[in-house]
């Protein structure tokens, strides 16, 4: 689906302020696929999505989607169509006077009519969990921050593009409305989308993701199943992000010396995997 | 709309001659030097001036490199003043192309037009390299403040330059996010006709207006709580304080200035 | 000191209803809600940046609603926002810093003074001179708190400080606030949304609805599962797991709350009876 290979990028090339961004890094991502993307802020993780529908342009290397190279302008000018890109903070893009037209706002860009239009608006206020009869007519301005999150996010769900990209899209929201939004994501991704996300939130990476790639200085630092990437939490730490408590759990666990397996990344498989230990709580003696 | 390379009055701190000069003597001698580059009228004078400006850029650490920079927002601003007199100007031909006729008047009048404006550049560029915008604030409210009895609100002008220059940088990038972000979605700012594109602008202007009211309410109550109170009386950590430096630098702009002057006159 | 809130705000959406309590020298207190629960109103009413619609807030007696006490009260309790690209003043580092202590009329060599201790309590005395915009996201956290610092407060609010920061801003800037708190005896106010985060307080408010629904010792506050689950929170990990495992029957006892906790009782637990060496 996305094909990326051997992507240098460098901010103000040959200016005092010459920054590189991202360096040699290859990446592919599979059609279908749920990938996270993670690393501490400045590792080129933005840099990188903005390549995927050609907002920025390799200094070297190419970058492919569906096969077609990002470079040329006529690929570049339908990508978002494709690519599906919702920036970090994405509230503060509104701009029409009431919800619906502003979820519109993509649909009427890829120039369909008013009764698709409706119907695709409809649709996708519903999968925010916004109901459109009452949300639809109101300003985006009047909303909660949250609420206005929800309404950017429909608003690229709207246009239906086959991949759907997110910049933190849970960024400043309470535990509540962050789950919300991953089981939506996950959502789409059985419906056939595929799905990359940014995210800091581990816990929430290692529940949802098939593939978690991580950012170092603007290379790829690991990559692989979440099993594979928390199964680290040394070498993550190293790199300013934090492991999922459960997989941290077992690891301290383990060197403990007790027996437990430490390929462990929810709640739900840490208490299986430690009532394994000790089938019932019965026989545990009282302390 | 990209923004390559140097943003336009930003400060690169640095411990240069330049940099370490009061920032009023910077001030002052900025302004001399424009009043003396705008009342040049002889090569002589220009010489002078240039032989200045290069002595300024060498005691800023201002690198060539840099100086590219700084000049290359306004090339097409020079390049079409340059073209205008050379190709407008009559008087003795020079060279024909076509209809066009360069003329010998042309090619002096545009080279002096021409080099005023990159000296007109350097000089207020230079300002704002080598001054923090806090340490420039504190200058004009010092060099205002004898208006401030006369019933001039100096100081709440210096801190409303303060926050200007401190914003404008994060609103360009701002923007500059929002387009990227409205482009996410299909938005085409740079197709169609006049009103196409005027109306293509909405979805620009209005988050850039919200965003920018967002920040200023925040940044307003950021100040309230760290007590700053419009008219009150504030002290400043860094004492301003003229030394033989700021001294000989005025000496020296005051010398140029005046032998301008006296060249247009008599020279 | 003391605060003491009755506060209401009447209108069409009421932020803020009938809260009151008080905050004590010396304490880490953490205010947690969901979105929208009235966690940043309340915090605003500490400094006298809003006042209370009915009731009164006062700090060390002084009440926020008079406005004689205005500038004593913002000196007393220094407050650090979410954003911090938009509560930073000047372009240079100790500038900011000096932006609150000159706005006090200090003379230059006291906010001097000033400046050098709040950036090393805030461990930012290597970046004085450099310009904000290059600082990371939890540098220029913590530049906030000493551009707070420097007002010499004896309380600090914190209005989510984390919440736009990569998990090791969030550190950096949670390492700080305890230092503060435990070496400084700085009082301090933690407004968050991270349940890790409310774990390591003295005392925790729970705000729903605009209303103070819960409070206690983080142990106190975070055994009432079902409660928090209704209004959209959830037990910090390692809580959550606990209360899983003593609900199947294991001798966990109450009041675990963070990793270490958890660790070392499962570690006891599990080899004290012979598990760990099957």
């Amino acid at each position: 689906m996305i094909l990326v290979e051997h992507l240098t990028h460098i901010y103000a090339p040959g200016t005092p302020l010459a920054l590189t961004s991202l360096e040699d890094v290859s990446l592919r991502i599979e059609e279908g696929e749920f990938v996270v993307l993670a690393g501490a802020t400045g590792s080129g993780k933005t840099t990188l999505v903005q390549h995927f529908n050609g907002l920025l342009l390799p200094t070297a290397g190419r970058v492919l989607v569906d096969g077609r190279d990002t470079r040329d302008k006529r690929v570049r000018r339908d990508l978002w169509r494709t690519v599906g890109l919702l920036f970090q903070n994405p509230e503060q893009q509104l701009f029409e006077e009431n919800v619906f037209a502003e979820v519109a706002f993509g649909c009427r860009n890829l120039g369909l009519d008013e009764g698709t239009i409706e119907i695709r608006v409809r649709r996708a206020l519903e999968m925010v969990g916004l109901e459109p009869v009452r949300f639809g007519t109101l300003s985006p301005f009047a909303l909660s921050r949250g609420q206005q999150r929800r309404v950017a996010l429909a608003g690229v769900l709207a246009y239906r593009p086959r991949v759907l990209v997110l910049d933190e899209p849970t960024s400043g929201l309470d535990p509540a409305a962050r789950e919300q939004i991953w089981q939506m994501l996950k959502g789409m991704q059985q419906h056939g989308h595929t799905v990359v996300v940014i995210t800091h939130h581990m816990e929430d990476a290692a529940r949802y993701a098939d593939r978690v790639v991580v950012l170092h200085r603007g290379k790829i630092y690991r990559q692989g199943t979440p099993r594979q990437v928390f199964g680290d939490p040394e070498g993550l730490r190293a790199v300013g992000l934090d492991v999922p408590m459960p997989g941290e759990l077992m690891y301290r666990l383990r060197q403990r010396g007790l027996p437990v397996n430490t390929g462990i990344l929810t709640l739900d498989e840490a208490e299986a995997e430690l009532k394994k230990l000790a089938p019932s709580g019965k026989a545990c003696p009282v302390m | 709309m990209m923004l390559s390379g140097i943003t336009l009055g930003q400060y690169i701190p640095g411990r240069s001659f330049v940099h370490r000069l009061d920032p009023r003597t910077k001030i002052l001698a900025s302004a001399v030097m424009i009043m003396a580059v705008l009342v040049c009228n002889k090569p002589a004078g220009y010489v002078f001036l240039t032989l200045g400006t290069l002595l300024a850029l060498g005691f800023a650490g201002t690198s060539p490199r840099l100086l590219v920079g700084i000049l290359r927002p306004f090339w097409v601003i020079l390049t079409l003043t340059l073209v205008l007199q050379l190709f407008f100007t009559p008087g003795q031909v020079l060279l024909a192309l076509g209809p066009l006729h360069v003329t010998r008047e042309g090619l002096v009048l545009g080279g002096q037009i021409l080099w005023r404006l990159i000296l007109l550049i350097v000089f207020s560029s230079l300002l704002t390299l080598t001054t923090s915008p806090l340490m420039l604030t504190a200058a004009l409210e010092s060099l205002l403040k004898p208006l401030q009895r006369a019933g001039v609100p100096a100081f709440d002008l210096a801190m409303m330059m303060t926050i200007a220059l401190r914003f404008v940088p994060t609103l360009l990038e701002e923007a500059q996010q929002i387009i990227k972000a409205q482009q996410s979605r299909g938005a085409v700012f740079t197709r169609g006709g006049l009103l196409q594109r005027v109306r293509g602008l909405v979805p620009l202007l209005v988050p850039l207006f919200a965003g920018a009211f967002r920040r200023a309410e925040e940044l307003a109550t950021a100040m309230e709580i760290r007590c700053y109170r419009v008219g009150a009386n504030r002290t400043r950590m860094h004492q301003l304080r003229y030394d033989w430096r700021d001294y000989a630098v005025l000496a020296g702009t005051g010398t140029l200035f005046l032998a301008t002057l006296a060249l247009r006159w008599w020279g | 000191m003391s605060h003491i809130y009755h506060l209401g705000q009447p209108g069409e959406r009421i932020a803020l209803q009938d809260i009151s309590g008080d905050i004590r020298q010396g304490e880490l207190l953490a205010i947690i809600g969901p979105n929208g629960s009235g966690k940043s109103t309340l915090a605003r009413h500490f400094n006298a940046v809003l006042l209370p619609t009915r009731g009164t807030v006062t700090v060390n007696g002084l009440s926020t609603a008079d406005p004689a006490n205005r500038w004593e009260i913002r000196c007393r309790v220094g407050m650090v926002l979410q954003n911090p690209d938009n509560q930073l003043v000047a372009a240079v580092v100790e500038e900011d810093v000096a932006f609150g202590p000159e706005n006090l009329g200090l003379p230059p060599e006291e906010v001097r003074r000033r400046v050098d201790r709040a950036l090393a309590l805030a461990g930012l005395g290597e970046q004085r001179l450099r310009p904000p915009h290059l600082l990371s996201g939890g540098q220029k956290q913590r530049l906030a708190i000493a551009g707070a610092l420097a007002m010499k407060p004896s309380c600090l609010v914190l209005d989510e400080p984390t919440a736009m920061l990569d998990p090791a801003g969030r550190r950096e800037v949670i390492q700080t606030l305890l230092s503060l708190n435990r070496e400084e005896g700085l009082t301090i106010v933690l407004v968050t949304h991270f349940m890790e985060e409310a774990v390591l307080a003295d005392r925790v408010w729970v705000l729903s609805g605009g209303r103070l629904v819960l409070e206690g010792t983080p142990a106190q506050v975070f055994s009432h599962r079902e409660a928090l689950q209704k209004i959209g929170l959830a037990l910090p990990g390692p809580a959550e797991l606990a209360w899983r495992l003593r609900a199947a029957g294991w001798p966990v006892p109450a009041g675990i709350l963070t990793l270490n906790d958890l660790v070392a009782c499962l570690a006891d637990l599990l080899s004290e009876t012979g598990w760990g060496q099957q």
